[in-house]
């Protein structure tokens, strides 16, 4: 003969652990929350507000240099270093968890007009007005040998500098772009294409023989470093000043224009921008992607940093602060949590990435 | 032809060796000539080079010279000497045919321009190998960053256990008594332990071999007898089983019999077991005579007499429950006798004509009895008893044969439904037979029972017409009795099957009626009808007779065998329409009978048009200028000088009867709307379902909440994201990936514009094996 009993499964209210939160049995049926849309809307705009209450990004100023910042570069292995080029020729290594200087060299006579990393974390080069290119050592400290590694003399000024991730290349820009090996005292490949200057060049991440420019002719340009020829030119309105190119999608890349909008591009496709980024009401200055892809920052000449969502019009998060003057240089930490400005008043600025979130600093 | 050319050089060679020679002794003899006067005439002579006019392909000539200038007619002239060669020469007049000149190269920045447009179009398609990962990517409901690919490779115990270092104390233990067991395997190349080589080292083989013979024969037979077992499962044949059931039995009785003079004491225990299953059996409310249980009692019933009883009751119970409640209302009717004093056995009788199967051993004892009576009495008086029995029995003349005919008749009525008790039945055959012998010798009692019943019936007739004095008397001397005599009769005319004789039982009746006529009281007539009913019912239980009446009546048994019939129950007449167009109409017409669509417009229009009206307001105070106190309303006047007249709004749709146009567009909410759908979505339905959804943990469960509030990216602090590599692109698209390396060595190469073009080509051609690598 069957009893029937009555039978619970405990598991439906008890709790595996201590630590767990008490298991509350509720009546999920619609009809029984009739409130449902107010309260979350209430919800919602109560989050919103107090995102809002919480946003306090401005983290701490890195002071020291003596002219205004021109370019910054993150160490490739360590969160912690950060390489800062000025306009004096300066050049300095900060310890960003404890805010201060390791190391400064007076790199170049002139500006220090690019900064980058050697992929593998051992040195960096810079390049300045006086035509050299330098390769400066660092050890693990942040310490740099005061004698450059390598001094690479050029015939013109050169305008910007960056290394190729997946090469042991680096690309200079001024009158032409040129192609260089470290151990090489000429460039081993040069590119021109009518008489203007290139002012901006970045390598593509992920296909790393692929390398943009930005040139005076308010054209960008496109390079195959393994070709002989340039790829392709797209001619905007307005000068390009700055170029990045997004670390999760190959073709895609971004560029950040005088006429105070950013341009997302897919390179496949340059008849059109995929999409235009307006907030800035001055010309924009730099723009470095978030590790991520998935969003990117700018600092412009109207004294503000705006973070973009990649596939949005406008920005998310604009930050200032009221010494801050116009913005040379921006960069995205690698961990994705930390934002960096250098502006023209000799301040390195550091940047929580979201305004509100706890990081315990 | 590689091979040819070299017999042509061959053969040219040896021609001109001769002619070389003599060159040679030509030159020596000049040399030698011009040294006889004893100065050198210059340097270059002494190179021996050939300044004839022929020309051969193993010496320099001075290329300064412009009459010494090659010509192909020079070269191959030697062939027209020969006669051999001939693929050689139709070459060459094949060439000299279609001769032709290269044309002139591109301008520089035009060569330039086609360089990079090969080159873009190639960096594109190259680039184009990202499209999925990125395009996955950017639907990915959760990323987490740093991308990098989890290691999947499962970690077998020798990875382990060559990781593992003992480190506690007891660890050292474990590992010390293990490496000093024999029955672990040391030495990992080995598959056995020292132990178990040892052990096998001792075996004899032939005995092994034994071993593993007997072992699977054993396991054969196993195998052989659940097969068996299974198909005998499976055969359907009742037959089949039912012997095989027997078989069983038969041999369970043996094994007990066995048991009882062998073993006692596991009789006993299989006893108290049945006694087990008895009692099981009993709570299981089943009572059927086929079980298992019944079965077995029958074996146990040789060694115990209550068995046989036990199966008995179970079965009474059984017919009990599944009992029709038809009987019961003949006892209604006689408990409606008020009066009527139930006396033991009377009452019992009653009890039985309820439910005989209750005292059926009790009728078997007094049917002895009645018989004995029987013997006694005349054939007359069976014929009174026989149909006055309860009047007899009130009368308490004449016990046990009033209890005779009571229980018969309604004995005869469930032995119609129950066959199967055989042992009442011969018993109730004998009384018959002795009641034949008794009975006077006109009436033709047959052993067949309905025929039995059926003389009863005319017995019963003719005993009325003869007897009626008598059972008017009888009547009257017990005036309310009659009715439950009455009772009697009907329910026994009930069993009557032919319509003739039912008639002939209506006549009786109204006989009967005829001789109560001055003794009963007012009710008797309703009460007979009421009985007629009854009896109608009955009747039409028996014949089918197709009466809707709602019948309480339910046979356990015929639960769920009813039939049920719709057509019938249907009470409206089915539409009956010939053509199919009509049928159409109908349906369409019916599909919108309910709907009255423009009324509901007109309806909706006004409802539109009257909360678009503004209203008027009334701001008169009520008591202001007034007399106070309770039930005040405001004076007419009052509320037409207060009221603020609100504005008639003219509508767009005013002149427009069809329309109804909504002028509530509000732009301040236009501001918060989304224009476009957003990326994931296709579609504005999926869009505003995910909007509307609840998000919040208060209506929705934990874990639907956790995969609704999911955050797109993840990211840890202090971990480095490193841009995406190549390992990301799965694998079908890496064949593509090759082939542009392919086409990339091909790019280099070229120069002018006739290679560009071709370059283009290969590149196409790589596309079109990238999508056959894909396939």
């Amino acid at each position: 003969m069957k009893v029937k009993v009555l039978s619970r499964n405990p598991d439906n209210y008890l709790r595996e652990t201590k630590r767990d939160i008490h298991k509350v049995p509720r009546n999920y049926d619609p009809t029984l929350h009739p409130f449902e849309a107010p309260r979350e809307y209430i919800r919602a705009l109560n989050a919103t507000k107090l995102e809002r209450v919480f946003a306090k990004p401005f983290i701490g100023s890195l002071d020291g240099h003596r002219d205004g910042v021109n370019c910054l570069a993150k160490h490739p292995h360590q969160l912690s270093t950060l390489v800062s080029g000025s306009y004096d020729g300066e050049v300095k290594v900060w310890d960003l968890t404890r805010r201060e200087c390791i190391s400064s060299i007076q790199a170049h006579d002139g500006f220090v007009q690019g900064l980058c990393a050697v992929p593998d974390g051992s040195s960096f080069l810079t390049c300045g007005t006086d035509k050299t290119v330098k390769q400066w050592s660092i050890n693990e400290e942040g310490r740099i040998n005061p004698e450059p590694v390598v001094t690479l003399l050029g015939k013109t000024v050169f305008q910007q500098i960056d290394h190729s991730l997946g090469h042991n290349s680096f690309a200079t820009c001024g009158e032409q772009v040129d192609i260089w090996e470290v151990d090489r005292a000429e460039p081993v490949r040069s590119f021109t294409w009518g008489v203007d200057t290139v002012h901006a060049i970045k390598f593509n991440p992920i296909e790393t023989h692929i390398l943009a420019g930005c040139a005076v002719d308010r054209s960008i340009l496109l390079y195959d470093m393994r070709g002989s020829a340039p790829l392709r030119k797209v001619i905007l309105k307005l000068k390009s000043n700055a170029l990045a190119w997004n670390p999760m999608e190959a073709f895609i890349f971004t560029v950040a224009n005088e006429d105070y909008n950013l341009y997302t591009f897919d390179m496949r496709k340059l008849s059109m921008p995929l999409n235009i980024h307006k907030d800035h009401i001055s010309a924009v200055l730099d723009v470095d992607y978030s590790p991520t892809g998935k969003e990117f920052v700018s600092g412009s000449f109207d004294k503000t940093l705006r973070i973009f969502p990649y596939d949005k019009g406008h920005s998310r998060e604009v930050y200032h602060t009221k010494r801050m003057q116009r913005v040379s240089v921006v960069k995205w930490s690698l961990d994705n949590k930390y934002l960096l400005s250098g502006s023209m008043e000799m301040n390195i600025r550091v940047w929580k990435a979201r305004a509100s979130e706890k990081l315990g600093i | 032809m590689a091979l040819e050319s070299d017999q042509w050089e061959s053969l040219a060679a040896e021609s001109d060796e001769e002619d070389l020679a003599d060159d040679r002794k030509h030159n020596q003899l000049l040399d030698a000539i011009s040294a006889l006067d004893g100065k050198k005439k210059n340097s270059l002579s002494q190179r021996t080079v050939i300044n004839s006019g022929k020309i051969s392909e193993f010496q320099f000539s001075s290329v300064a010279d412009a009459v010494t200038k090659v010509k192909l007619h020079e070269l191959v002239g030697s062939l027209k000497e020969t006669t051999e060669h001939g693929t050689l020469k139709q070459q060459l007049s094949v060439i000299q045919k279609h001769k032709q000149t290269v044309s002139t190269p591109l301008p520089k920045h035009e060569k330039a321009k086609i360089c990079r447009t090969t080159a873009y179009e190639a960096t594109t398609h190259d680039l184009s190998k990202w499209e999925p990962t990125v395009k996955e990517n950017r639907k990915a409901e959760q990323l987490q960053f740093p991308l990098h690919k989890q290691d999947f490779s499962v970690v077998t115990t020798d990875q382990l256990v060559q990781r593992f270092q003992p480190r506690t104390p007891l660890e050292m233990a474990v590992a010390a008594l293990l490496h000093g067991s024999e029955n672990v395997v040391q030495d990992n190349s080995k598959e056995l332990t020292l132990a178990e080589q040892r052990a096998l080292a001792a075996m004899d083989i032939q005995k092994a071999k034994e071993r593993r013979m007997e072992l699977m024969k054993h396991r054969a037979l196993l195998s052989y007898k659940e097969l068996k077992a299974k198909r005998q499962k499976k055969i359907k044949s009742k037959r089949f089983h039912r012997i095989l059931k027997k078989e069983k039995l038969k041999d369970e009785k043996r094994l007990l019999e066995t048991l009882q003079k062998e073993d006692p004491e596991s009789f006993l225990e299989k006893i108290t077991q049945w006694e087990k299953d008895r009692v099981q059996e009993r709570m299981s409310l089943r009572h059927r005579g086929g079980t298992k249980f019944a079965k077995r009692q029958m074996i146990y019933a040789k060694f115990d007499e209550k068995a046989r009883q036990e199966v008995q009751d179970m079965l009474q119970k059984s017919r009990e429950i599944t009992q029709k409640l038809a009987a019961t209302e003949s006892s209604d009717e006689e408990s409606d006798s008020g009066d009527l004093e139930p006396q033991q056995a009377g009452g019992s009788a009653f009890v039985d004509s309820r439910n005989p199967w209750m005292s059926r051993p009790n009728v078997l004892i007094k049917l002895k009895q009645g018989i004995g009576h029987l013997e006694e009495n005349n054939a007359e008086n069976v014929g009174h008893s026989l149909i006055v029995d309860d009047v007899m029995d009130n009368k308490n003349d004449d016990k046990g044969m009033s209890i005779i005919g009571g229980n018969t008749s309604t004995d005869l009525q469930h032995q119609k439904n129950d066959d199967s008790d055989d042992d009442s039945d011969n018993a109730i055959d004998g009384i018959f037979d002795k009641l034949k012998e008794s009975k006077e010798p006109e009436t033709e009692v047959k052993t067949n029972r309905k025929q039995i019943r059926l003389k009863q019936v005319r017995k019963r007739k003719k005993s009325h017409k003869s007897d009626e004095k008598l059972a008017a008397e009888a009547v009257v001397k017990t005036s309310e009795s009659g009715k439950s005599e009455e009772g009697m009769v009907d329910s026994d005319d009930s069993l009557c099957e032919e319509p003739s004789k039912k008639r002939s039982l209506e006549d009786m009746d109204a006989l009967i009626n005829e001789a109560l006529g001055q003794s009963t009281n007012e009710p008797a007539p309703k009460k007979k009808q009421r009985k007629r009913h009854k009896k109608k019912h009955f009747q039409s239980g028996n014949h089918q007779q197709s009466k809707p009446k709602a019948d309480t009546n339910i046979d356990p048994k015929k639960l769920f065998t009813v039939d049920v019939n719709l057509r019938q129950s249907s009470s409206k007449p089915d539409v009956v329409v010939n053509e199919e167009d009509d049928d159409q109409l109908v349906n369409i017409a019916e599909a919108f009978a309910s709907d009255d669509v423009i009324e509901e417009f007109a309806a909706e229009k006004s409802d539109a048009v009257r909360s678009g009206q503004p209203q008027d307001i009334c701001l008169a105070l009520p008591g202001w200028g007034d007399w106070g106190g309770a039930g005040l309303s405001i004076s007419k006047r009052k509320k037409k000088q207060f009221t603020i007249k609100a504005p008639v709004v003219q509508r767009k749709d005013q002149f427009l009867g069809h329309v109804i146009i909504n002028e509530k567009k509000n732009d301040a909410l236009k501001k918060h709307q989304v224009e476009t759908i957003p990326f994931p979505y296709c579609n504005t339905d999926q869009f505003e379902k995910s909007i509307r959804a609840p998000i919040g943990r208060t209506w929705n469960p934990a874990g639907v909440f956790k995969q609704l509030v999911k955050p797109k990216v993840v990211t840890h602090l202090g971990k480095i994201i490193t841009p995406m590599d190549q390992s990301a692109i799965s694998k079908h698209e890496t064949g593509d990936a090759d082939g542009k390396t392919e086409s990339e060595e091909t790019e280099s190469k070229q120069s002018n514009r006739k290679t560009g073009k071709s370059r283009m080509k290969t590149n196409k051609k790589h596309k079109g094996q990238g999508k056959y690598s894909n396939k």
